[in-house]
């Protein structure tokens, strides 16, 4: 396995990095998934799936008229890409938790690099909790999105 | 007008819905084959698209100026595996809690902690949402600090 980070279209290569679930271990970190470059489209796709119709997010007019230099994303739009890296690793069924902050806007053409690490484990009876910290960052190194989420492997 | 804490929504039916699903976890850019097919599972922030079978009277006010208003915070926690399409649920919204600070540039910014129950036929609860939300102390629309 080469260090290459998968691109946003070939979600298949993230299955390739999942570690093995019968082993997870603190300090475990996936290859991070790079999302990008934003376009409009991907935040009118999102407005349109989640039912947040903000224009602020997809109505150039409004956004400048408010004072901002463009149209932006959504804060959930970030988050759902966000959940889209840790269950690509953990397992959509296995979730648990995942809770999201909200720190930086993220404007069309910004590259977004997903990331997560193990911080704890605890033994259930019906499985393994497995904590993790996740990171959404822009390409200027600036947090979007920094979170957590617990998931539960079954044995 | 502003709910105290402890406000109550009305509840509401919230059908979990495969084509949404879909809708959605092609939005997240996702591929995984757990969210598509007939059993497919939630995405983890799925649940945030509940509002749009909000009925009247289903959302607390929590009374903030709007364009003074961020989402700060959002968690959603499982009490079991994310339910899957087909399932219906019972959604209640709830003011949970409400305190304030001291903005960095002065004002006071206000906070609101909005929860809702998600319940299945049962009564069981199957997911919660904790949603807060921030007045800022000054206009949410503030220049960047590169134009100051």
């Amino acid at each position: 396995m080469t260090g290459t980070v998968p691109s946003s279209r070939s979600a298949a290569t993230d299955v390739d990095v999942r570690p093995s679930l019968d082993a997870p271990a603190v300090g475990l970190s996936p290859a991070p998934r790079v999302f990008g470059p934003l376009t409009r489209q991907m935040f009118v796709r999102y407005a349109g799936a989640s039912g947040d119709m903000n224009p602020m997010h997809y109505d150039e007019f409004v956004a400048t008229a408010a004072g901002y230099p463009s149209v932006f994303s959504q804060g959930m739009h970030q988050a759902a890409l966000l959940a889209t890296f840790a269950t690509d690793w953990l397992g959509p069924s296995n979730v648990r938790r995942f809770q999201v902050r909200f720190r930086e806007q993220v404007w069309p053409g910004d590259v977004l690099t997903c990331a997560g690490v193990v911080t704890a484990l605890e033994e259930r009876p019906d499985g393994v909790l497995v904590t993790v910290d996740l990171t959404c960052t822009r390409q200027t190194g600036g947090v979007a999105v920094s979170g957590g989420a617990d998931f539960l492997l079954p044995r | 007008m502003s709910a105290p804490t402890g406000t109550v929504g009305t509840p509401y039916e919230y059908p979990v819905e495969r084509g949404k699903i879909r809708e959605f976890a092609i939005a997240a850019q996702s591929e995984a084959p757990e969210y598509f097919g007939p059993g497919a599972v939630i995405p983890p922030t799925f649940l945030t698209t509940a509002s749009r079978w909000a009925p009247d009277g289903a959302r607390v006010q929590v009374g903030f100026e709007q364009s003074r208003t961020l989402h700060g915070d959002q968690e959603y926690v499982f009490h079991g595996p994310p339910p899957r399409a087909g399932a219906m649920l019972y959604a209640t919204e709830r003011l949970a809690g409400r305190y304030e600070k001291a903005g960095r540039r002065g004002g006071t910014m206000r906070f609101a902690v909005v929860v809702t129950e998600f319940r299945d036929a049962s009564g069981a609860l199957v997911a919660e949402s904790r949603a807060t939300l921030i007045e800022t102390a000054k206009p949410a629309t503030a220049p960047t600090e590169e134009s100051r």
